[in-house]
């Protein structure tokens, strides 16, 4: 329920690869001879001086610093970048005029209130709950784990009519949208439920 | 159409961290050189070359060599595979579940891991009588339970788990129900 940056990763390895390959049957194209008809000192035999001559230029330490500082950027934020985002609603404004003064409610109060809420469903073991979007619009997200043998009609039917109901009138207006992900309880202890005789 | 509230195709964040540690060790040697470079040079004006002997021998090898060779096949090898993972979707890694919105929501989805289906396949198969363990695994259209058992004759078993699983899947409004396979293995007790 948390986003990932999945985008950006697939856009980035994209990119890597293109890169990667283009350089690789660049590299190929020559030792085989094939560029040799293009550009006649690129035959097989040829030296690859012209790319170390390249790295006996002057300045080209201080050019290589600055690249590896870009390069070292790149990968620290496309790292960060994995940190799972919640995506809260930013402080919602629920008065009707600001000038009477302004009342705002924090995402994580409304969130706590819904998962609160969500545990009082018999089968619901856990729940934790995200809400996006803004006050006239608001988004929830859930995450149940319930029991591995809960009836999942009643489930859903209680969250759709009781807990999505309890919140939408707690903002005072009705959902744009809520999605539900039912994951399954660790039995924490088979065991423990059964009776031996 | 918005976007959906749940991605369903995997975000492909271990290739990304990888490739994102490779750029930095990358941007680290190369950090490394140009430092003990500017370093022996006292400049900086100074060649990059100066801080590593190792791009002379790279200068006199010609673009025939087995080494050259090797490292272009790896290169393009990996480009490829890169290439392959950032575009193909990959496996849903999500199940939907057939509901009706009250009037209160205007969109509601709800979505099961497949995850959650092959934990409730096991629970499902390890009611039955006879089965003492039960492993399951699922994707977004089947799941696979094997089970193991001590009893030698386990056809009826087996036929009970296939019930048992099939019965419980079809108690769930899923968009598609999952097919199920069941797996016998037998093992002393």
């Amino acid at each position: 329920m948390r986003r990932m940056a999945a985008g950006a990763n697939r856009t980035g390895l994209i990119i890597v690869g293109l890169i990667s390959l283009g350089a690789g049957f660049a590299a190929l194209a020559i030792s085989f001879g094939l560029a040799a008809t293009a550009a006649p000192g690129l035959s097989p035999d040829a030296q690859l001086q012209p790319i170390a001559a390249v790295f006996a230029l002057p300045f080209s330490a201080g050019i290589a610093l600055v690249a590896a500082l870009i390069l070292a950027m790149i990968g620290v934020r496309w790292l960060a970048v994995q940190v799972p985002r919640k995506d809260s609603a930013k402080p919602l404004r629920m008065q009707e005029d600001s000038r009477s003064g302004v009342t705002t409610v924090t995402a994580n109060v409304v969130a706590a209130a819904v998962e609160d809420d969500l545990e009082a469903t018999p089968e619901v073991v856990d729940a934790q709950a995200i809400l996006r979007g803004t006050a006239r619009r608001p988004e929830l997200i859930l995450h149940v784990d319930v029991d591995e043998r809960a009836d999942f009609d009643t489930v859903v039917a209680d969250i759709a009519e009781r807990v999505a109901c309890n919140c939408s009138q707690a903002l005072g207006v009705p959902l744009s949208a809520v999605g539900v992900e039912i994951g399954i309880a660790r039995s924490r202890q088979r065991r423990q439920r059964s009776v031996q005789l | 159409m918005s976007p959906r509230l749940f991605r369903s195709r995997p975000a492909r964040v271990v290739p990304a961290v990888i490739v994102a540690i490779v750029i930095l060790a990358i941007a680290a040697a190369l950090g490394w050189v140009a430092i003990a470079a500017i370093a022996t040079g006292g400049s900086g004006d100074s060649a990059l070359s100066s801080g590593f002997s190792g791009f002379a021998s790279l200068g006199a090898m010609t673009w025939g060599a087995p080494p050259v060779i090797t490292a272009a096949v790896i290169i393009a090898l990996l480009g490829l595979i890169l290439l392959v993972i950032g575009i193909s979707p990959g496996a849903k890694r999500n199940i939907g579940y057939r509901t009706e919105a009250p009037e209160h929501i205007e969109r509601f989805e709800v979505i099961l891991p497949t995850s959650a289906l092959a934990s409730l396949a096991a629970a499902a198969a390890d009611s039955v009588d006879g089965v003492s363990s039960v492993r399951a695994a699922s994707n977004a259209s089947s799941t696979i339970v094997t089970f193991s058992t001590p009893v030698r004759d386990n056809d009826g078993i087996r036929r009970d788990v296939d019930a048992a699983v099939t019965q419980r899947f079809a108690s769930i409004a899923f968009n598609r129900t999952p097919t199920v396979k069941v797996r016998v293995q037998r093992r002393q007790a």
